[in-house]
Order: C-alpha cells, then sequence, then structure tokens
C-alpha cells in the first residue's frame, strides 16, 4: 500500500542502490544523494525558509545514513523515508535554533514555474494564470506549501502524508482543502496586483 | 465507478486518478478525460482549471550544482573519518601494543608536531587571492570550512595557512556574502576594508566595499564593526545595515535577504530608483551608461531579476519601464521607447 507512486522501475532501482548502499559501496551511495539531495532541499525549503539550515540538514540525513547503515532497514519507499527522517531533522534543528537567534536569515525563496515535459498540455495554459498560482504558492503558511508539495507535487498519497507529517487522517484532508482554499485567496489577491509589478515578475520567472 | 458528473473543481483536484492523468497522461486516461469532456461539456471549465492549477504547482528552489558538490565533498570527508576511526579501532581491538611500543608512537608523534609547528611557524605564509571577473560569481570555501560568495568584479585575500586558535582574516575589495562557521574555540573572524574592520564569531552577513562607500547587511548572528580613527565600535543585530561614506556612519534596518540574493544570480528591487539599479549593473558587468534620459532616473521598481543572462536582464528592463535599450560593447545607450500611436 505505501510504496511512492513512481514507476516500479525506479522503484526497483531504488531499493537496489539502497541494497548495495547498505554494503558499502559508495558509487550506488553517491546515486542516491545525487537523485535525492535536490528534492529533499525543496521539500525541506517548505517546511522552513532558511535555506543555509536545509542544506545542513540534507547533509546530516545522509551522514546519518551511511554511517547506521548497517542498521538501517527500509521499508515502503527510500523516497518515504528520507522525507520523514529529513523532516524530523529540520524541525529539530529549527527548533534549537529559534532558541538562539530571534529572527534568523530568511532567504529569498522562489517557487519558479519550470518548463515540463508536458509542454502540449502546458500550451493550454494560460501564462499569467500559471505564474499568479506559483506566486500565490509562495505566500502560503509552511504546513500548507509542505502539503501541497507532497500531496500535488510528489504525489503521495494521503496514507503517507498522514505518517511523514505525524498528522490524522482527518487533519491531512482538512490541511489539504484549506490549502487549496488559500492558495485560491492568494491568487484572487494576486491576480488584483498592479501590472507593472506583475510584468517584471513574469520576465523574471520566464528569464 | 467514480461520478465524475458530480465533481466540483476541488473534488477533481483532490483526486487520485485525476491526478495520475495530468501528471502522468497514457492513453488509456488521455481517451477517458477526453470523452468525459465530450459527454459533459458544462464540466469542462472545472477539469480545465483543476488541471491547470495542479501544473502550474511546481516547486523550483533548487540547489546550484556548485552547493550540491560542496555538501558531497562535506559527506564524503565525513565518511573517510568514520573509515579511518574503524580502521584504528580494530587494529587495537586485534593487537595489543606494548606500553613500550605506546611511548615510541607517543615520542614519534610529538617529534612530528614539534617538526611541523617550527615549520609552521618559521616559513612565510603564502597567500590566496581570488578575484571575479565581470558577470562572475564565485565560491570559495575557507580552510575553516567557512564559505565566501564572491561578486563580480571583486577581490578577497587571505593567508594559506589557518590553525585552530587565531584570528581568522580576510581582506576584500568589492562584494562578498560570509558564511562564517563558529568554532569551537570561539576564533574570530575578521573582515578587512579599506575603512573598517567587520569581526565575528559565526554568522551570514554581507559586505560591500564599491567606491569609498561600505555597506555591511547581517543575515544572522552578530558582527561588530570598528570603523578606523573611530574608538567605537557599531554592533549589528540580524536585519540591520550598516553604511560608511565619507567616514559617516548610518545604521538601518532593511530588507538584508534581498542585499545578499545576487549570490543566487538575482537581483531584487524594492521601489528602487533605476539610478540605483544601474549602478548595481555597472559593479556587476562593468557596463558604462552613456546616454541615460533624465527624466527616467527616478522611475522605481520592484520585482526580481537574473543576472546570468544579460540579454534577458536588459529585455526585461526594457519592457518594465518602456524603454529601449542599445548596446554597444560596454556601452549603453537607454531611450524612452516612442509610442507607436
Amino acid at each position: 500500500m505505501l510504496l511512492a507512486n513512481s514507476s516500479p522501475t525506479s522503484v526497483e532501482r531504488d531499493s537496489f542502490l539502497w541494497r548495495e548502499m547498505k554494503e558499502g559501496n559508495e558509487a550506488a551511495f553517491s546515486e542516491i544523494f545525487d537523485t535525492y539531495s535536490n528534492l529533499l532541499f525543496q521539500y525541506g525549503s517548505t517546511i522552513i525558509n532558511d535555506k543555509e539550515l536545509v542544506k545542513d540538514c540534507v547533509q546530516e540525513l545522509f551522514i546519518v545514513i551511511w554511517t547506521n547503515k548497517d542498521t538501517l532497514s527500509v521499508a515502503r519507499s527510500i523516497k518515504y523515508y528520507l522525507f520523514f527522517s529529513l523532516r524530523r531533522l529540520v524541525l529539530k534543528k529549527a527548533g534549537k535554533r529559534r532558541k538562539f537567534f530571534s529572527l534568523s536569515s530568511f532567504n529569498h525563496s522562489s517557487y519558479i514555474i519550470e518548463a515540463q515535459d508536458h509542454s502540449i498540455v502546458m500550451k493550454e495554459i494560460n501564462i499569467n494564470h500559471q505564474l499568479i498560482i506559483a506566486m500565490a504558492l509562495e505566500k502560503l503558511p509552511a504546513r500548507q506549501k509542505e502539503i501541497i508539495f507532497l500531496k500535488f507535487y510528489q504525489e503521495l498519497k494521503n496514507e503517507e502524508i498522514q505518517i511523514i507529517m505525524n498528522l490524522n487522517n482527518q487533519v491531512v484532508r482538512n490541511t489539504l482543502c484549506k490549502a487549496l482554499h488559500s492558495l485560491r485567496l492568494q491568487m484572487k489577491d494576486w491576480a488584483k496586483n498592479g501590472y507593472h509589478q506583475l510584468l517584471i515578475t513574469l520576465f523574471y520567472f520566464l528569464a | 465507478m467514480k461520478n465524475y458528473k458530480e465533481y466540483t473543481e476541488n473534488d477533481f483536484v483532490m483526486d487520485a486518478d485525476f491526478l495520475e492523468w495530468v501528471k502522468h497522461p497514457s492513453g488509456e486516461s488521455e481517451v477517458f478525460w477526453t470523452s468525459f469532456i465530450k459527454e459533459n461539456p458544462q464540466k469542462k471549465e472545472e477539469v480545465y482549471n483543476a488541471k491547470t492549477l495542479l501544473l502550474s504547482m511546481v516547486f523550483k528552489q533548487n540547489l546550484l550544482q556548485s552547493e550540491k558538490e560542496v555538501m558531497w565533498q562535506e559527506i564524503r570527508t565525513a565518511m573517510r573519518k568514520q573509515k579511518e576511526g574503524k580502521l584504528v579501532f580494530m587494529k587495537t581491538g586485534r593487537t595489543s601494543f606494548s606500553k613500550m611500543s605506546m611511548y615510541v608512537v607517543a615520542a614519534l608523534l610529538l617529534g612530528c608536531v614539534l617538526f611541523l609547528s617550527f615549520y609552521y611557524f618559521t616559513e612565510k605564509k603564502p597567500e590566496h587571492l581570488v578575484t571575479t571577473q565581470f558577470a562572475e560569481i564565485k565560491k570559495i570555501i575557507l580552510p575553516d570550512s567557512s564559505s565566501i560568495i564572491l561578486n563580480a568584479n571583486s577581490n578577497i585575500k587571505y593567508s594559506n595557512q589557518w590553525d585552530k586558535v587565531s584570528d581568522r582574516e580576510v581582506w576584500i575589495d568589492g562584494e562578498a556574502f560570509f558564511s562564517v562557521r563558529h568554532t569551537k574555540t570561539n576564533q574570530r573572524f575578521i573582515v578587512h576594508t579599506n575603512e573598517a574592520d567587520i569581526e565575528v564569531l559565526g554568522t551570514e552577513f554581507n559586505v560591500m566595499e564599491r567606491e569609498e562607500k561600505i555597506k555591511v547587511s547581517l543575515n544572522s548572528g552578530s558582527v561588530k564593526i570598528s570603523v578606523y580613527d573611530n574608538a567605537n565600535p557599531v554592533f549589528l543585530i540580524p536585519g540591520e545595515i550598516l553604511e560608511l561614506n565619507a567616514k559617516k556612519i548610518q545604521k538601518g534596518a532593511g530588507k538584508v535577504e534581498d542585499i545578499s540574493v545576487w549570490k543566487e544570480n538575482k537581483l531584487v528591487f524594492d521601489d528602487t530608483p533605476l539610478s540605483e539599479i544601474l549602478k548595481q549593473l555597472r559593479y556587476i558587468y562593468g557596463w558604462e551608461f552613456a546616454t541615460v534620459p533624465n527624466d527616467i532616473l527616478n522611475e522605481k521598481l520592484t520585482g526580481g531579476v537574473e543576472t546570468n543572462d544579460e540579454k534577458v536582464l536588459l529585455r526585461t528592463l526594457e519592457r518594465a519601464l518602456r524603454i529601449q535599450i542599445t548596446k554597444q560593447g560596454n556601452t549603453i545607450h537607454i531611450s524612452r521607447l516612442q509610442p507607436v500611436l
């Protein structure tokens, strides 16, 4: 049940790499890092808007995995396991930091439209509308951003999100609804925004 | 079978099969949804909107390749340390050293340390110099694993040999963003500029020294700035900016994250007049602005631009300000765009 719905080949590849890594194969470990570091960074950035902290956490996660590779077992999928572990690390570190700094570094976050493979589909879509969604997404509270990332961008199932975010099923559904609702509100806000700002941002995103 | 005829836009968005079709369309699902829309034209808009929404949810806050490499290097270092640690452990576990041989090893090690430190203190410390060209950004990892991102048209100098006790020192000319690691021994980290020293323990901040003007902005941690010929040091807290211009010190709050956004190859403007923007472009690209209509210099811009593609950058400015920019070599001419009608 709890398998990330990536294609079977990538799941097979993942578990192959994971087994190799557990045997001490550094090349396999490097493959895993290559495949998942950016994705993890993206995920971490939805939880906290602090680039350096998220980078530290991703790095630490991989070191911990290597250190404990003999005792690790992976049920379900690697992606799911990595997301789950990263989340705990980020929250732990963010909590610690909050004690020391009242105001830590806020990096400029950006959720930018990406040219995807769905080029035919994308042509149908009004680019302005798409931009507005991207900008609205940026303005969402962290938890809602996170759940949108997991549900619609990573296409995880509610059951998986439930465990990763440590929420019960009802709360997952409510948060999703709330996130979609505030996304729509934000979109309205953005649509109202001045032409000038939208234009320059548009070019920035297209650049 | 789900009753899609009763679905609202939200229901479609939340439906797993719908998502599967939108993200990974297959022949089968294409046929299903096309005929669904044909049979239920009143649902067309809901389907279309839901699809747009899902396809537009894209997160693209990516790691730079260089950042990824730095991370991997650090992971590798940790792996290597573990390996060594393990080997040593295994050896001592199997063969027991006699006390005598332990003394020999200790003596040899002591000898090595003495020899190396003699070398270290007598030899002249060589210096590292890192410079950037126009439109170039470099990332530097210092021996203490602090990092510096050096903006275009800048240079930074530091000693080749760092130890675990004495001050860490760098000399800057231009603009750089510093991420300073805090060390266990509380070593100071000092950035020297022409007019002031900036002293920190572990923190993130941006230093700009251009044309006698110095600007320090603090992202996190704390820094102490000692302006030369001035007895009282200035302390900054996160979010504060210090400007030093002709010995005059000015301190205020501002969007410090926007100031250092150049390190991601971006510039962010917040009600910034064009005159200020052109100045920044001059530092980054070395352009000279030959003709600029006076009346547009005060026009203000809000938003962000990417700086790694100058064509796109210039086009963005053209569109936003309704101006025409022509570039010959490093010289730039700006003219008002005449209305077509």
